[in-house]
C-alpha cells in the first residue's frame, strides 16, 4: 500500500468514525476493505483513496466506514463478564432498588447484537427474580447496516456456537430456513438505536450498567477520554461499567474505579 | 492426564479432533462407532466423550443412552459433534444426557470453546 493510501484512508477513518489505524495495523485495513473494492468496482486500496478523497461523502465512503467500524462478536463473549453481571451485580441491583423495580442496561457499539441479546437471555433465566420489574437493555451502534441484522436477529449455525451454551440455543432461538432466529421473548427487552459513540448520547434515561467492551482498544487516549466522560453522564452514581479484559481506564479517566475481584468491570465515582 | 474419547465412523474426523484435544493437553483415544464406545468406557470411564451421531452397529444416541445407564456413566461430559442441526435431534441429544453440541463442521476454536463452557478445560 502506497504510503499516501494509508495516509488518506487512516485520516478520513479517524475523522468519521475516531478509530485510529497505526501503521502496523494495515492488515485491517487490507481485510476489511478489499470487499469495498470489489463491491465499487475498484481495482486497489490506492484506487479506494482516490475516491475517498475527492468525494468524502459518497456511498463508498459510507461503505468504507461501515466496513471499518463492523466488529466480530458472539453470545456470552468471555463468558465470564456475563456471569459476573448474572451472579454478582443483578442480585445487587435488585437489593438497592427496593421498590425501583426497574433496571437499565446499555450495551454501546452493539455490532450484530450478541451483546444485548446475551443480557436478554440472563434476565429471562432470572425472571422469577425480577417479576414484576422492568428490564430494559438499550444498545447502539454506528452502523445502520448491522443494527439491521442486529433487529432482525437471525444468526448462522456459525454464530450461534460460538459461546451460546447448546441449551440457550433449543430455549430461545427458533430454527427456520435462513438460520436461528432470537425468539419474541428475548427480543421484547431490546431497543436498538443509531447513535455515534463520538457524539453526545442521545438518550434521555441513565443506565444502571454500561457495557462498551472491546471498543476503546480502536481509540486514542484522548478519544477514549472523551468517550467515558460521555458515557459517566449516562450512568446512575454507582452504575457499572464493563469495558474489554483487556481494556483498562488507567491514565485515561479518574471517573470511575476498578471493582475488586472483577477484572474489566469499574464503578462510576 | 484427562482423556477425551473420540467417536466417529469417519477415520479424517476422528483423526482431527484426536489432534485438536490433544493440543488442548488430552490424552485421545478413538472408537469407531457406538460398540467401541461402549466397551473402551467400560474399561476405562473418560473424562469427555465427542460423540458423532450416525455411526453403524450403534448410533451416538443409543451410545449415549448407555453410556448414562453405566456405572460413572453420568461422569463424562458428552459433546455430541455431527452434521445433524435440527433443534428436533438436539433436544432428544439433550434429553438423552448430553451437555453440549457441535455442528459440524469444527474446528479448534470451537472445540475449546464448548471444553471451556462445560468446564473441562
Amino acid at each position: 500500500m502506497k504510503t499516501e493510501t494509508f495516509k488518506i484512508l487512516s485520516e478520513f477513518i479517524k475523522k468519521r468514525s475516531g478509530i485510529v489505524i497505526v501503521e502496523e495495523k494495515i492488515y485491517l485495513l487490507e481485510s476489511r476493505l478489499d470487499k469495498v473494492c470489489g463491491d465499487h468496482n475498484l481495482a486497489n486500496l490506492d484506487e479506494l483513496a482516490l475516491k475517498i478523497k475527492t468525494s468524502p461523502l459518497s456511498a463508498i465512503a459510507s461503505d468504507v466506514i461501515e466496513a471499518m467500524t463492523t466488529n466480530e462478536t458472539y453470545f456470552y463473549r468471555d463468558s465470564t463478564p456475563f456471569v459476573d453481571f448474572e451472579k454478582k451485580i443483578l442480585p445487587e441491583l435488585i437489593e438497592l432498588k427496593g421498590t425501583r423495580k426497574a433496571i437499565n442496561v446499555l450495551s454501546a457499539a452493539c455490532s450484530s447484537g450478541q451483546e444485548p441479546y446475551t443480557l436478554s437471555m440472563i434476565f429471562e433465566e432470572n425472571k422469577t427474580l425480577l417479576q414484576g420489574w422492568r428490564t430494559d437493555i438499550t444498545a447502539f451502534d454506528l452502523s445502520n447496516d448491522i443494527l439491521d441484522i442486529a433487529k432482525e436477529g437471525v444468526y448462522t449455525q456459525f454464530e450461534v456456537q460460538r459461546g451460546l451454551p447448546v441449551n440457550l440455543l433449543v430455549k430461545y432461538f427458533d430454527q427456520n430456513n435462513k438460520g436461528w432466529r432470537v425468539k419474541d421473548e428475548v427480543k421484547k427487552h431490546v431497543t436498538f438505536k443509531q447513535q455515534n459513540l463520538l457524539e453526545p448520547l442521545n438518550f434521555i434515561q441513565k443506565f444502571d450498567v454500561v457495557f462498551l467492551r472491546n471498543v476503546l482498544i480502536y481509540f486514542d487516549v484522548e478519544t477514549k477520554t472523551k468517550i467515558l466522560s460521555e458515557i459517566r453522564k449516562k450512568l446512575v452514581p454507582e452504575g457499572y461499567l464493563f469495558l474489554g479484559s483487556s481494556e483498562t481506564i488507567i491514565g485515561i479517566t479518574d471517573e470511575f474505579k476498578a471493582v475488586e475481584g472483577m477484572r474489566g468491570i469499574y464503578k462510576a465515582k | 492426564m484427562k482423556k477425551c474419547l473420540v467417536v466417529d465412523d469417519s477415520k479424517v474426523i476422528r483423526m482431527v479432533a484426536s489432534k485438536i484435544v490433544t493440543e488442548l493437553g488430552f490424552d485421545a483415544i478413538e472408537a469407531v462407532d457406538g460398540v467401541e464406545a461402549y466397551n473402551s468406557c467400560q474399561d476405562s470411564m473418560p473424562d469427555v466423550i465427542l460423540l458423532d451421531w450416525n455411526m453403524p452397529n450403534k448410533n451416538g444416541l443409543e451410545f449415549l443412552r448407555d453410556l448414562r445407564n453405566m456405572p460413572n456413566g453420568g461422569n463424562p461430559i458428552v459433546i455430541f459433534v455431527t452434521t445433524e442441526n435440527g433443534v428436533d435431534h438436539i433436544q432428544k441429544a439433550l434429553e438423552a444426557g448430553a451437555n453440549e453440541y457441535i455442528m459440524k463442521p469444527f474446528d479448534a476454536d470451537l472445540i475449546r470453546m464448548k471444553f471451556e463452557q462445560t468446564g473441562i478445560l
